[in-house]
């Protein structure tokens, strides 16, 4: 049941109300079924009475549901590329990067020869004022004005403007991923998906900014490393002809959590 | 060492030559005359020991770096975001005098701050406040002897792990100590590249080692047990002379 907590409170904070998730979730376990006898049937079509004998809803209803194909939410489309290049270069480019590969705060207007926030829009928003790109990373929760006019970095993707379909559907899509490794480890003791776990450990309150940022610069360290080297994994060998083979899929997930007793 | 085959000797000899041409090629850079290498050798050769003198050159940049560990890593001196907060100069804890009183017993304030711009990632704010605005590192590359000093520390270790890894081999029992190194061919081209992703991966490790480690000194510095220096030493290098390191022009 702990399961469908999160997306109770995501329901609620989008004005989604309990016959409209239980509606969604029937339909949902409906197809999901229709799926797996499928699977298991030599992807001969599943009738709607075995459906409906599999689901426990009438068979009326299954015709009806699977009648109507949902339109999946649409994966989110890369917006402001521009931006999106610019925070990019600031985590990546050594220039931009402190001794412990962090992306540096950056002063607005240049000093002497130090990088400022200035020099990275000329270099990766070329005709772009500094001001109109600082406006638009702070609406994008990506970057924060301190004083003594200093801008700090505070993530490396512009954030979603709040509880849209789009941003829904992305985390749906992390959620499940998750779900599915869990849930699949369950069924499947043999299953090679992994799942580690840190904690829970009880800490106080004061300390939890620092263990915060642990937990964020170690994943972020882990997962950059991991990155590449998968994708030196996926790029074919030079030379080689691609054959086409079946392909997959995967990847990893790593998410931090809170718990207020 | 014990000795098996005179060819094994010549081995030996090259590497001794090998070892001290570079050790030689590089003092030289920092402008020491060979005069001063050839009195250096021969009171290296007949001393037992010699002056610790790279721990007394590091020492200050080791506070430094003890003084920046402690701004980023104690709950009283980070903000709500966990980073470390902007600093008044003086005051009660927290402020930079504090910190600098601490690491730096008895030396003025004016001392410690000029060490803290040249090393540390650390900036003069408005309102006489200083702000941290990078990692733990200490930075050493201003300064040739800390450079170099810095340099005998990692040479020293390193000659001392092989050694006691090789002790240990030939007892056949005891546990060694860490000693890896890789090393790849890439065109000069990729070098930037390989420097992105390396680096945060080797700053990660040496930052997790310093917070693993740091409570262990903090116990170890009020008990009277016998007590040694552990650390882990990490560089990513680039070398020209691919011949020399050991890389042929194969396929992998």
């Amino acid at each position: 049941m702990r399961a469908f907590e999160p997306l109770i409170d995501l329901c609620m904070d989008a004005g989604v109300g309990s016959p409209e998730l239980e509606s969604l979730v029937r339909a949902l376990f409906v197809r999901r079924a229709r799926d797996r006898l499928i699977r298991g049937m030599d992807r001969r079509a599943a009738s709607d009475v075995r459906v409906a004998l599999a689901t426990g809803v009438h068979r009326n209803f299954v015709r009806e549901i699977l009648a109507d194909e949902p339109g999946t939410l649409p994966i989110r489309e890369a917006r402001r590329p521009k931006s999106a290049r610019l925070l990019e270069a600031w985590h990546s480019n050594l220039r931009y990067l402190d001794s412990s590969s962090r992306p540096r705060e950056l002063p607005i207007r240049r000093a002497g020869r130090d990088p400022s926030f200035a020099e990275l829009v000329s270099r990766y928003l070329p005709g772009v004022a500094a001001g109109a790109a600082l406006s638009e990373l702070r609406r994008g929760g990506a970057v924060e004005l301190l004083p003594d006019e200093r801008v700090r970095p505070r993530t490396r993707k512009l954030k979603n403007d709040g509880v849209d379909a789009g941003a829904i559907g992305e985390a749906a899509r992390t959620g499940a991923h998750v779900l599915q490794t869990l849930f699949g480890r369950l069924s499947d003791a043999e299953s090679r998906q992994t799942c580690e776990e840190v904690g829970p450990i009880s800490l106080e309150m004061i300390k939890v900014p620092l263990a915060l940022n642990v937990i964020a610069s170690r994943t972020r360290v882990f997962v950059q490393a991991l990155r590449a080297e998968l994708d030196a994994l996926a790029r074919p060998k030079g030379g080689q002809r691609q054959r086409a083979r079946h392909k997959v899929q995967l990847g990893l997930t790593a998410c931090s959590w809170t718990l207020h007793p | 060492m014990r000795r098996t085959t005179s060819s094994a000797d010549v081995v030996l000899q090259g590497l001794a030559t090998e070892l001290l041409w570079a050790t030689c090629h590089v003092l030289r850079s920092y402008g020491l005359s060979a005069e001063q290498l050839r009195l250096s050798a021969l009171t290296a050769l007949k001393a037992r020991k010699v002056a610790p003198v790279s721990g007394r050159v590091l020492r200050d940049y080791r506070a430094m770096g003890n003084l920046v560990f402690k701004w980023m890593c104690d709950s009283s001196y980070v903000d709500d975001a966990g980073r470390p907060r902007i600093l008044p100069l003086h005051g009660r804890r927290p402020s930079f005098g504090a910190l600098a009183k601490q690491f730096f017993p008895g030396r003025p304030l004016r001392e410690v701050l000029k060490l803290a711009y040249a090393a540390a990632e650390i900036e003069e704010r408005s309102g006489r406040r200083v702000a941290l605005i990078g990692g733990c590192t200490v930075d050493l590359a201003g300064n040739p002897e800390a450079t170099l000093a810095h340099s005998v520390r990692h040479v020293i270790q390193l000659l001392s792990t092989g050694q006691h890894n090789f002790s240990v081999a030939q007892k056949g029992h005891g546990i060694r100590w860490t000693d890896r190194m890789v090393n790849r061919v890439i065109e000069a081209k990729s070098w930037d590249k390989v420097v992105a992703e390396i680096r945060p991966q080797l700053a990660d490790l040496i930052d997790r080692t310093d917070r693993l480690l740091q409570p262990q000194e903090r116990a170890a510095l009020r008990s009277r047990q016998k007590k040694s220096v552990v650390g882990v030493g990490v560089y990513l290098f680039q070398e020209d002379a691919i011949q020399r390191a050991g890389v042929e022009n194969r396929g992998t």
